[in-house]
């Protein structure tokens, strides 16, 4: 006997994210799934994002580990609501996972809400948490290559940010190869070059976010 | 690496249609994995096989439809294959392709045993 079905194996996950964007609509939190390798810097960007912006919008964070809670031990010693998560080994946040810790954040008090995925360039595209918009963030000590080798990631992402940007000089990172292999994966990305840890270009991504936070919409900018 | 977790997604699926279904046992299921999903079919094989032990899908053959990432360029219309060219045309370069195929991630069909009437 044969079954006919069409169904989609990530169901379960697109049901929950679906709730989960119906509760981030509900509570007027808007929300930013940040998804790199490991060693990018999205916590260093996080606490430098939290620091500046955090007298202007309500932060809170949900960070996703396999092991250990020393993200959000840092996140937490800037005083914003944080939540973590530890996969166990798991290559991804899914939305179920996100769903349980929203139990603990004060979400109607929240304007943004970040959630850092496990660094892993992969996997957490294929996942949709109920976000509203998905950034992929590079270091150029990774190489001008991620784009060509991962570009389903960036093809899903609504903004880019190319971190560590001050180390440029002392890496063989190829800027126009980058720019190039972008643009046919993805074109007209946001891109910043920031580095999260001097403060270099930072403001055209605060901007970016508090558009995204005003309208739900990024303002028009430059690739 | 999260073909375990849809291994499991796709296990949990084919034993409720299964039990709906009355089939004592599952003997084969067709999927359909779009590139642009970023599954390696051998390894989501491997993982469901070895979820799978103990359950009435054990030993079930999976059938795995690779479907390509295609885009369409929306200035001359050809249909290219997308991992290749990405959103530029490689006929006319215009860079305002759509990806018309190859998200798709689903199970197609399954089939089995139905569990005989004889004990009733």
């Amino acid at each position: 006997m044969q079954v006919k079905l069409v169904t989609n194996i990530l169901r379960a996950n697109e049901d929950m994210a679906s709730r989960n964007r119906e509760i981030f609509r509900e509570k007027g939190t808007k929300v930013v799934n940040l998804i790199s390798s490991p060693g990018a810097g999205k916590t260093t960007l996080l606490e430098t994002t939290i620091r500046t912006l955090k007298n202007h919008l309500t932060i809170g964070v949900i960070e996703g580990d396999l092991m250990t809670t020393r993200d959000g031990e840092r996140i937490a010693a800037l005083e914003v609501p944080v939540v973590q998560i530890n996969t166990r080994g798991g290559c991804h946040l899914d939305a179920n996972m996100v769903h349980k810790a929203l139990a603990e954040l004060p979400l109607e008090k929240l304007n943004l809400l970040f959630i850092e995925n496990v660094g892993n360039l992969v996997c957490p595209s294929a996942f949709d948490l109920g976000e509203d918009k998905k950034v992929v963030i590079l270091s150029v000590t990774e190489g001008s290559d991620k784009p060509a080798k991962y570009p389903t990631t960036f093809e899903g992402a609504a903004a880019c940010l190319l971190n560590k940007i001050d180390l440029l000089p002392y890496t063989n990172f190829n800027l126009r190869e980058f720019y190039e292999d972008l643009k046919t994966i993805k074109p007209n990305l946001p891109v910043f070059e920031v580095s999260a840890l001097t403060g270099q270009g930072m403001e055209a991504w605060y901007r970016w976010l508090t558009t995204i936070y005003a309208t739900g919409e990024p303002s028009p900018c430059r690739t | 690496m999260h073909e375990l977790a849809l291994a499991q997604q796709l296990l949990h699926i084919v034993e409720q249609t299964a039990r709906a279904n009355m089939l004592k046992k599952v003997a084969e299921i067709k999927i359909v994995v779009g590139e642009m999903m970023a599954v390696v079919p051998e390894a989501l094989g491997f993982s469901f096989q070895v979820l799978s032990r103990d359950t009435l899908a054990a030993g079930a053959k999976l059938v795995i439809e690779e479907q390509r990432a295609l885009s369409k360029c929306s200035h001359c219309q050809l249909t290219y294959p997308w991992l290749e060219y990405g959103y530029r045309c490689p006929s006319c370069s215009s860079l305002s392709g759509i990806i018309i195929q190859g998200r798709d991630l689903y199970i197609d069909y399954l089939e089995g045993d139905e569990v005989s009437n004889d004990a009733s």
